[in-house]
This record gives structure tokens, sequence and C-alpha cells, in this order.
């Protein structure tokens, strides 16, 4: 899919005047390489991705992610989850930054029943975790969305900069409650998942040879 | 599926282009463009839905052929609602620019008396939360084909030499409300197609590339 979305891009490249040659992004911010995906609520094939032309953002839409309790639904079917493993650049120095996501779904929720959107947050090399949490709660049949921002810090000592992992597990689960789940059925879909790294501060020590 | 639209998308710009493809190089850059970057969601799973581009990358048409939502009689309970997000690449042109966006959404919808349906189309940039939402609503008795033209002007000042590449994201959605129609009965909205497209009015650029 990674591969797919290249040879989109290329398709693009094709009807795009070639403007001067490409300069290389600034290294004095993070910047987004690879986006890798899996998960019960992502299998092969569901999801697709596309990093921005600056490097700085990503979208990944799902075409099959959705938890569901009630008619119809298999007891497994009440937590789906999606990994994203964000492969990024990291200049040398020190630097801050702003991770911000925004998930968009829908929810469908009989009254009475109520469903959490999550997401887990890790950053290679800082030591905690982050979790956040949106809960929903029925009577709803609407769109949803939420957005979370979380800080990420980053010393590298390597002259060039380095690469380093973000992980963003994400979660869906519907809870029936006291609905009656044996003649209803709610549900919650997440459609899309955009994240961008905005670099707030850096601050360099030595130039890269 | 990605792989085989970005095919699809070449075939067409190499087949139905009157000029030798090369010259698609030289298009000036004085008008904003689209590309299809991305399409997925639960309306358009892969290999569903097909991707035309036109020579002069100013409109597309995606066609589905599994966009629908329905309820009552062999629906299942998740089947309400179905959406399909594009990512559309805008490439636009350094300097002044100034026209009018479009988009057009059709299909066929079929309600019985009592239910109703909806379709919603969701629009925002890549890494922004903000959403510009347009919602048009029917009512059964309703059987026929059905049309939605969203036109808006665009004015941009874009300071890049080399013109600016954003994604914006179109998130469109059918969805189906039984209401107090005949359970036996069902009802249904699908949608056939949707095509977009830019035209550029004005353009003044200030400086070379």
């Amino acid at each position: 899919m990674i591969n797919a979305v290249a040879a989109a891009l290329l398709a693009s490249a094709i009807v795009i005047p070639p403007g001067a040659p490409n300069d290389t992004p600034p290294p004095d911010h993070i910047t987004i390489d690879i986006v890798t995906i899996n998960g019960s609520g992502c299998p092969a094939g569901t999801a697709a991705v596309a990093v921005s032309e600056d490097n700085k953002a990503f979208t990944v839409t799902y075409s099959d992610y959705l938890a569901q309790v009630g008619v119809g639904a298999k007891p497994t079917d009440l937590r789906k989850n999606c990994q994203l493993n964000l492969r990024v650049n990291v200049p040398q120095g020190f630097t801050y930054g702003i991770a911000s996501a925004d998930y968009r779904g829908f929810a469908h929720l009989e009254q009475g029943a109520y469903s959490v959107q999550k997401a887990n947050y890790y950053f290679q090399g800082m030591s905690q975790t982050e979790q956040i949490s949106h809960r929903y709660n029925g009577p709803v049949s609407e769109d949803w969305q939420a957005t979370d921002t979380t800080e990420v810090a980053a010393i590298v000592y390597s002259p060039c900069g380095e690469k380093r992992n973000f992980n963003i597990n994400t979660e869906l689960r519907v809870y029936g409650g006291t609905s009656n789940t044996t003649t209803t059925t709610s549900f919650m879909t997440m459609d899309s998942t955009d994240g961008s790294l905005e670099t707030t501060y850096h601050f360099a020590w030595k130039h890269c040879s | 599926m990605r792989k085989a639209t970005a095919a699809a998308a070449l075939a067409v710009l190499f087949t139905l282009s009157s000029t030798p493809a090369h010259a698609a190089e030289v298009i000036p850059s004085d008008r904003v463009t689209i590309d299809v970057v991305m399409v997925n969601g639960s309306g358009c799973k892969q290999g569903t839905a097909q991707v035309v581009v036109s020579p002069d990358s100013t409109s597309f048409w995606v066609i589905y052929s599994d966009y629908l939502a329905q309820t009552g009689n062999g629906a299942g309970p998740t089947e309400i609602r179905k959406n399909c997000q594009l990512t559309l690449q805008i490439n636009s042109p350094q300097g002044y620019s100034y026209g009018i966006a479009e988009a057009e959404y059709a299909g066929y919808g079929h309600l019985e008396r009592g239910a109703t349906g909806s379709q919603t189309v969701n629009y925002y940039f890549q890494g922004q939360s903000a959403t510009t939402t347009w919602k048009h609503s029917f009512t059964g008795p309703f059987d026929d084909n059905w049309s939605i033209t969203h036109r808006t002007e665009f004015s941009e000042i874009v300071w890049a030499p080399c013109g600016e590449k954003r994604n914006l994201n179109v998130n469109s959605s059918l969805k189906v409300d039984q209401g107090t129609s005949d359970t036996n009965a069902n009802s249904f909205l699908t949608m056939d197609y949707t095509r977009g497209e830019v035209r550029t009015l004005h353009h003044f650029s200030w400086k070379r590339c």
C-alpha cells in the first residue's frame, strides 16, 4: 500500500510541471518518513495512507474500522484497534514540538449504550506513554471528531540527526450498557486519522558535515 | 486498488490526452490543478471505486460500484451509514489565484414513507481540525435519482516561489434512518459517482520559480 501511494504520487508527478530542483527539506524540524499500519481495525487492504509534501502531516483512511455490540455483532467486535508506526527524522540538537492527531468517524449508539475512542502515544526516547480517551454516550447517530495533542521532545547528539519511532495505537470500544443488545445494535466507526508534527523550537549545537 | 487507480489515472493521461505525453510537462503552472491521491472508506472498499482524471488535471471522476447505505428488510444493522474519503492534492501556483471549485455527488435513492436519509460531506485540509460540513436531507417516500452540487469560490495568495501543494480531504457519507417506515420494506441510498473540478478564472504571478 505504501507502494501504491508512491505510485499515485508518481502519477501526479507526471502532470506537475517540474519546478526548481527539489531543495532538501530544512533539517531543523521533525519530519515524517514512513507510516506503517496494522491492527484488527485495519487489516491488510483496508487502510490507506498519504504523507503531506512537506512531511509534517499524514492522513490514514479506513474502510473497515468498526466496533459493535448487539444484533449481528460477534462478542469480539466490541473492540477494534489500529496501530500506526511512524518513522520520523529528528534533527540533531534539542527539539521540542507538538504532535496532534484528529480522529473522525461515525457513531450510532442506542439509548444506554456508550463508546470510547482511545489513543496511546509513544515517542521513542521519551519514557512515558501518553493515553488520551474520549467517551460518547447514546442515544446518538452522527459523525464525531476528536483532537489530541501531545508534546514531543528529543535530544539528538548524532550530527546528522537520527530516525526515531513514533507509535500511535488507536482503539474503538463499544459498550452495550443499559441498552437492549438483543434487539438493537450500537456501533462506532473511524473514517480517518490525521496526524501532524509541528516543531515549536529547535536548538542545534553542531553542524552536520 | 491504489496501484490500479494510479495505473488507471496514468492510462487516462496517456490515452485521452490529445497531446504527446511529454507535453504534459510543459503545462503552464498558472492554474490550480488536482490529483487524486487516495480513495478509501466503507462505501469504496478496495476494488470498488475507479478514478478518472482529465488530461489537464483540473477535473476528476470517482465512480463507485458498491456505495450503498440501507435499512430494513435484508439490511445489516451497521449498513445504515457508508462513507468514502477522497484525499486530493491541490496544486496551487505561486501568485494570486481566483476561481471556482465544484463538486457533484450523484446517485439513486429509494426511501419508504416514514424513512429519511441524508448525504453529508466533510471537507478539511490534512492535519487541520477545522472541518466544513455540507448536509442534504431526503424524506420518504422518495424513489429517484439524486444529484447535489457544492460550489465555492476560492481566492488565495501563494508566496512559495514554486507554488504550494496541500492535501484536501473530502469525506462523503450516506445515511438512512428507518424512522416509522414498515420494517418489512427496505430503504436505501446509493452514490454512483463524485465529480470534482477547479476552474481558475484569474491568476497573477509575481515571480519566477
